[in-house]
């Protein structure tokens, strides 16, 4: 028959068309191949919403200091040296700070003009621009009010702003510098004045102001976030090429006038001649494409697999694994405004009911760091004389029977009469559905304060489900995960203070302490580093008495890199810093 | 005239699919605008929330909120026609929910302006003020503007009556509206007619309204923008749809070109011992399901685990940036071959199993046995009088094929990282990017129905005695 022979065909076709693969990668030039689990949303610094985009747009443009991976503090990018910081004594910002920089001298955009001071202006006038898609970063800058520029040396500038603020320098140093030749080639923006958008009194009438509109309509388009002719900064990369769900490719700039200074300034450092990430949103595949040599660099492996692929000497033949701690913590919100758990002792009872290490071990395998509290262990002013609330169902019915819980019917649970009635101690549990360790926790949690006398209902809702039970208050344990920043200091009052315990606040426990609210206060203006430290103490104590939350831990990065990399992870985000990989001379032995 | 009443129930089909699609993005729970917005709380300040609120009904805008949901609804008289226009979404739930209870929509929008009023005379305090009771105020109105439960409503209000009678920088302004809630919400309750709740009322929007919107979005040239990445959808679905046609295409035709001459040869010769086993191995391959013979595939025969890494493994997009055609072909087919294989084998048993049987079927008809007696050929009697007879299921298959198709690659192209219309469906869904899902749900079924309008039409050529209604008799 014909057939079978056109099928027999095809197969050694496709077989031998296949054979030539390599089985390793070769030394092609110096590339880096990194994974990215999602596809980029905007490659705009102002307009993006998904961390990857931050990760790719961080290697085209640059802030004035950046966090240093490797010694977590802020470095100089584009300026000489960290900002003159003075206090404003007069003037409509008295009370405020005054920032004072100076740009490198050879610090340049790619059509060879000068970076100045009116580059940092126009783009936080952009920033400010109400109708440019940047609400996520407008809170950070609230502060900032004007920007002044030495006409004399318009590589200094002064960053006005109108109160101090602990996170100050970090903020107002951080902003991307956008080069307004071309995101705003018809110089729309130099009409403004920084301080006028940053008013609150005019907000209405830039609502309805036409020129902005047509600013901000271009800026917010699809070409200034997709388009690699309009993604330009002053970074030591251009995106090359971006198709859509599979790969971006950036290449280094020729001549990029930051080489010079990169043995001065670590920041500048950008070794790697191409970068090129290729989207893999699914775990297994990714898995298997390690397996293959597919890509260079990933976190946020599966945890499953990366143990595995870690054991396995084929693998572990090409590549590192590391396990640096993430930035964000788990906890159990308490919801303190219902009646059920209003009482400190009821709460503490739930923390003694939750064996944390127990869950790090069963349901994370062991790839976490438990904490007391909000704060980062890396801080300096992390409390370490807090112990751990330990699994303790003796300790936990203890409390319960102080506060008045105690199981009366004898069905196991306790019990108590609350406003004329007898109720049970049965808390609901509200969990994301699509997170297979939440379902895990809740499972964990569930079985332990059973022990303890106290009946779990687990609820398993959609994200934002789960957002807007937070939000109206309509709950009482929820599973939750906050950020918690290795680099900076730590600004809390959003999460503790009583004035954020409204519908968009996220004071979702309905923590109200007066004591912790005037710490919160002046934590946030404390600029001298031990009395700031000692504020810290003292909220961390309170917390810890309090009990919000039942904090849980910070899970660790699940990071892969090739071993032709000489490359160490970092606390900072992703888990790696690509261009400061460096290309091994001779691939290491294989580790026996 | 058969192949026009054909498509008017097409396109019927669709269009009621789109009302369904719609209907089910809508239920999704959670505030769509609330994406677009920052989630760090924005300071307290009037302005500043006066900016925050002005924010959300703008992004409630571009997303065709601010519109009726439909061209009429169907709901009981307690609630009013104009509920759609309440912003936020939090605020809207809560006056529903208290509807719900209450059923007097005249007492509980007094109520609602009473709490506006509260919210405008808030921000309209003097700067001079005590700002920590104000701060305090404005935390209480935004918990009553959301609060749905008759139980909390009266106790914030208490509380809140306390907040402003203590402090006299704030009392003249905020006490008289403090009481006038008080009495709007004591007037809700007194004059609660619930029963309205159970009589069921019609009420029509007009073409002004949100599904008429997406759907002219969808028609438009560009079918909407994606909430995601601010991309038009028709570039992304194009994008995707290459690679699911090039897959479904391989698939269909490898189904067809084994499936027939495999299908007729188990059928010609049924109490053969090698096609029995052939069947048998189908059936098999049939009950195996494509996600575990895929991982497994690529596990044995994609990576060096055992040696046999013969096959190109997952796509990694390793196509030169400056590539030509050709070389982009060559990398992606390199690619094809098992996420082809995974996709093919199951509806290739499925189709040469069930060609098998109705060969069998015709095999054993007094036409077949007359054309042997009349002496012909053996290969005339199978291929004309036989096949022939038995093709008719098999365009039937063909049509049914489509869906199974689309189906089987959603799983397929996750698992090869191909970036095709099912995973961008996938995504969409998961991110809730409703134009792009919408668009993406509407695009397959229209394959779908193109799919089975085509095997109507060839069976309606095949067999002239099919009309609509009209039965072929047997």
């Amino acid at each position: 028959m014909r057939i079978p022979r056109f099928l027999i065909l095809f197969f050694v076709v496709g077989v031998f068309s296949c054979t030539d693969e390599p089985t390793t990668t070769p030394q092609h030039g110096f590339e880096v191949v990194v994974r990215l689990p999602a596809d980029v949303d905007k490659l705009n610094p102002l307009t993006y919403s998904s961390a990857y985009a931050l990760q790719v747009f961080e290697l085209t443009h640059q802030p004035m200091m950046n966090f240093n991976p490797e010694t977590l503090e802020l470095d100089p990018v584009l300026i000489k040296g960290r900002p003159v910081s003075e206090e404003i004594l007069d003037g409509p910002w008295a009370g405020g700070v005054a920032y004072t920089f100076e740009l490198l001298d050879e610090a340049v955009w790619d059509n060879g003009r000068p970076i100045t001071g009116y580059d940092v202006d126009f783009s936080l006038k952009a920033l400010f621009n109400p109708h440019v898609q940047a609400q996520r970063l407008r809170p950070y800058l609230e502060m900032v009010r004007q920007v002044r520029v030495d006409p004399a040396n318009p590589k200094r500038f002064t960053i006005l702003t109108d109160r101090k603020y602990i996170l100050g320098e970090a903020a107002v140093s951080n902003v991307t510098v956008l080069p307004e030749y071309v995101y705003d080639p018809d110089s729309l923006m130099r009409a403004y004045v920084l301080t006028d958008l940053t008013d609150p009194a005019q907000m209405s009438r830039w609502e309805a102001d036409t020129v902005l509109m047509r600013f901000a309509e271009a800026f917010n388009s699809v070409t200034y976030a997709r388009d690699p002719r309009h993604i330009v900064g002053s970074g030591p990369y251009r995106l090359v090429e971006w198709v859509s769900s599979e790969r971006l490719v950036l290449e280094k700039k020729t001549d990029w006038w930051g080489d010079a200074l990169s043995d001065r300034y670590p920041m500048l450092v950008a070794r790697p001649q191409r970068i090129v990430f290729k989207v893999i949103p699914d775990a297994s595949a990714a898995t298997l494409a390690v397996r293959t040599q597919g890509f260079d660099v990933s976190a946020q492996m599966d945890v499953q697999d990366f143990l595995t692929l870690r054991e396995d000497p084929q693998v572990a033949a090409h590549y590192n694994f590391f396990t640096p701690p993430t930035n964000i913590y788990y906890f159990i919100y308490l919801n303190m405004q219902q009646p059920k758990l209003s009482d400190r002792r009821v709460r503490r009872a739930l923390a003694h009911l939750v064996d944390v290490d127990a869950i790090i071990n069963e349901a994370f395998n062991g790839l976490g760091i438990r904490i007391n509290g909000p704060i980062h262990p890396d801080k300096a002013y992390y409390d370490r004389s807090l112990p751990f609330i330990a699994y303790d169902p003796e300790r936990a019915r203890a409390l319960l029977a102080q506060a008045g819980w105690t199981d009366t019917n004898g069905n196991g649970i306790v019990d108590k009469e609350l406003g004329g009635q007898r109720i049970e101690l049965e808390l609901s549990f509200i969990i994301n559905t699509g997170s297979k360790f939440a379902e895990e926790l809740a499972l964990m949690v569930q079985a332990q304060a059973r022990r303890g006398g106290v009946a779990i209902e687990v609820l398993p809702q959609d994200v934002s489900a789960l957002r807007q039970a937070l939000v109206q208050r309509n709950f009482e344990l929820a599973a939750g995960a906050f950020a918690t920043d290795p680099t900076s200091y730590d600004d809390l009052k959003q999460l503790y203070h009583s004035t954020s315990d409204r519908p968009d606040g996220f004071n979702r426990f309905g923590l109200h302490n007066p004591r912790l609210d005037s710490l919160l206060d002046q934590i946030q203006v404390t600029l001298e580093k031990d009395k700031l430290f000692a504020l810290y103490k003292e909220l961390q104590r309170i917390i810890y008495e309090e009990q919000p939350q039942i904090f849980l831990f910070i899970p660790q990065e699940r990071i892969v890199i090739h071993k032709r990399f000489e490359a160490q992870p970092t606390a900072r985000k992703p888990g790696y810093y690509v261009p400061h990989f460096k290309l091994r001379e001779t691939v290491p032995p294989v580790e026996e | 005239m058969y192949l026009l009443q054909r498509l008017f129930l097409s396109l019927l089909t669709l269009w009621v699919l789109s009302m369904v699609v719609y209907g089910l993005s809508t239920l999704a729970p959670g505030d769509p605008v609330l994406r677009f917005l920052p989630e760090e709380p924005t300071q307290a300040g009037a302005a500043r929330m006066a900016h925050a609120e002005r924010q959300y009904l703008r992004t409630a805008a571009t997303l065709g909120l601010d519109k009726p949901p439909f061209y009429f609804s169907i709901r009981p008289a307690a609630w009013p026609d104009t509920l759609y226009r309440i912003m936020p979404l939090t605020r809207r739930q809560a006056l529903d929910h208290l509807i719900g209870i209450y059923g007097n929509w005249p007492y509980i929008q007094q109520w609602h302006w009473a709490v506006n009023g509260l919210k405008h005379a808030l921000a309209q305090l003097p700067a001079s003020s005590n700002r920590l009771v104000r701060n305090e105020a404005q935390r209480l109105v935004a918990s009553l503007a959301i609060a749905d439960n008759p139980l909390i409503v009266r106790t914030t209000l208490r509380q809140l009556l306390e907040v402003a009678v203590a402090d006299s920088t704030i009392a003249p302004q905020l006490e008289p509206l403090v009481e006038q809630a008080s009495l709007a919400f004591a007037r809700v309750e007194d004059h609660a007619t619930p029963q309205r709740c159970y009589v069921p009322d019609f009420k029509w929007y007009g073409f002004d309204n949100r599904y008429q919107w997406w759907m002219g979005q969808l028609l438009s040239g560009s079918m909407g923008i994606s909430l995601l990445d601010a991309r038009p959808v028709r570039d992304k679905l194009s994008d995707a749809l290459v690679w699911t046609l090039m897959l479904n295409a391989f698939s269909l035709g490898l189904v067809w070109v084994l499936g027939i001459p495999l299908g007729l040869w188990m059928g010609v010769q049924p109490g053969a011992r090698l096609p029995k086993m052939v069947a048998m191995l189908l059936d098999l391959l049939y009950s195996m399901p494509p996600i575990w013979v895929a991982m497994l595939l690529l596990v044995f025969f994609a990576t060096p685990m055992f040696g046999m890494n013969w096959f190109a493994g997952i796509w990694l997009s390793e196509v030169p940036v400056h590539a030509s055609i050709g070389q982009r072909l060559a990398a992606m087919s390199r690619h094809m071959i098992l996420p082809v294989f995974c996709l093919t084998y199951p509806i290739l048993a499925f189709f040469s199993r069930q060609l098998r049987s109705s060969m069998q079927h015709a095999m054993q008809q007094q036409y077949v046995q007359a054309a042997r007696a009349r002496g012909l050929n053996e290969r005339v009697v199978v291929w004309r009088h036989a096949f022939r007879n038995a093709l008719f299921p098999l365009i039937t298959l063909g049509g049914q094929m489509v869906p199974r198709l689309f189906a089987g690659s959603v799983i397929i192209e996750t698992i090869f990282n191909i970036p095709g219309l099912g995973r961008l469906i996938y995504d969409s869904i998961l991110r809730q990017d409703w134009p792009v899902t919408f668009a993406g749900v509407m695009l397959t079924a229209a394959l779908t129905i193109v799919g089975y309008l085509l095997s109507d039409v060839l069976y309606h050529r095949a067999d002239p005695r099919v009309r609509l209604g009209l039965q072929p008799s047997s």
